[in-house]
């Protein structure tokens, strides 16, 4: 009795290729790598408390640039960090942009102020005459 | 000599393979490295900062995005006063996160009045989330 030689069987991968790309297309438009990362602000609640406790100041951001620390205008962001610094490293800082300004100018000052070793500082909601 | 020979088996390596291995690395890569957040518009641009820390991996937050005139969307849709109250309510009964993700040019006391309305519907933990400059 003759064997019958085997019938060759061949797999074919384009159905794998076919699928391993379109899941790396999938992959490669849905993901996204930005690295968001926090701002670190004292809650409000915290500095709630604080503020009954501890001194306060509140720097002002006005529209065009300037500065209102406790109500003194103040041309340069350095001489009012200054000015926080000689009150009180650990003093509380309530900060108050007006209404043209933007949150990216905001956040520059809370860097600068943290660069200086402010570390309470809040945002707060008052715009008015620098009050928080 | 002709034993040294190694015996034909028929078997022919596939030229593909090494493309397959190399598109599942990629695709593992993206798995790995890549998250699935909502797409930011096309004409946002982001905050940054220099010294903020890298987010802690807690559970997925409720990411909140402020345009350039202040409307606020959450997943893609602008949100009214009334439905953002509303969802900020919800999400202070439970124990979600937020991110706020504001165009750098948004007006700040925009960004600042929806923390505290965050905060005021007992939101425990409300962040202002940028990217780190280059």
């Amino acid at each position: 009795m003759l064997r019958q030689p085997r019938p060759k069987i061949t797999l074919s991968l384009t159905p794998l290729i076919d699928v391993v790309f379109i899941l790396l297309i999938f992959f490669m438009l849905a993901s996204q790598f930005a690295d968001w990362r926090n701002i670190d602000l004292v809650p409000q609640a915290q500095m709630s408390r604080a503020e009954s406790n501890e001194k306060t100041s509140s720097l002002q951001l006005r529209n065009d640039g300037s500065f209102r620390l406790d109500g003194a205008v103040i041309d340069e962001l350095q001489t009012a960090i200054a000015r926080l610094i000689s009150v009180g490293k650990s003093n509380a800082v309530f900060l108050s942009p007006e209404e043209a300004v933007e949150i990216q100018h905001v956040i520059d000052v809370v860097e600068a102020l943290n660069a200086a070793g402010l570390t309470k500082v809040q945002l707060s909601e008052a715009h008015g005459e620098g009050t928080p | 000599m002709n034993s040294l020979r190694p015996k034909k088996s028929g078997y022919k390596p596939d030229g593909t393979l090494p493309l397959i291995n190399i598109v599942l690395l990629l695709v593992l890569a993206f798995m790995m490295a890549g998250t699935f957040t909502e797409p930011l518009p096309a004409d946002f641009s982001p905050l940054l900062s220099e010294r903020a820390e890298l987010s802690e991996q807690k559970a997925i937050p409720v990411v909140l995005t402020m345009n350039v005139e202040g409307t606020i969307s959450l997943e893609g849709r602008d949100q009214s006063v009334g439905e953002l109250d509303s969802m900020l309510h919800r999400l202070g009964q439970s124990e979600h996160s937020v991110e706020v993700r504001a165009d750098a040019r948004a007006p700040a006391v925009r960004v600042i009045a929806l923390l505290g309305s965050a905060e005021r519907a007992g939101i425990k933990d409300v962040q202002i989330v940028t990217l780190g400059r280059k």
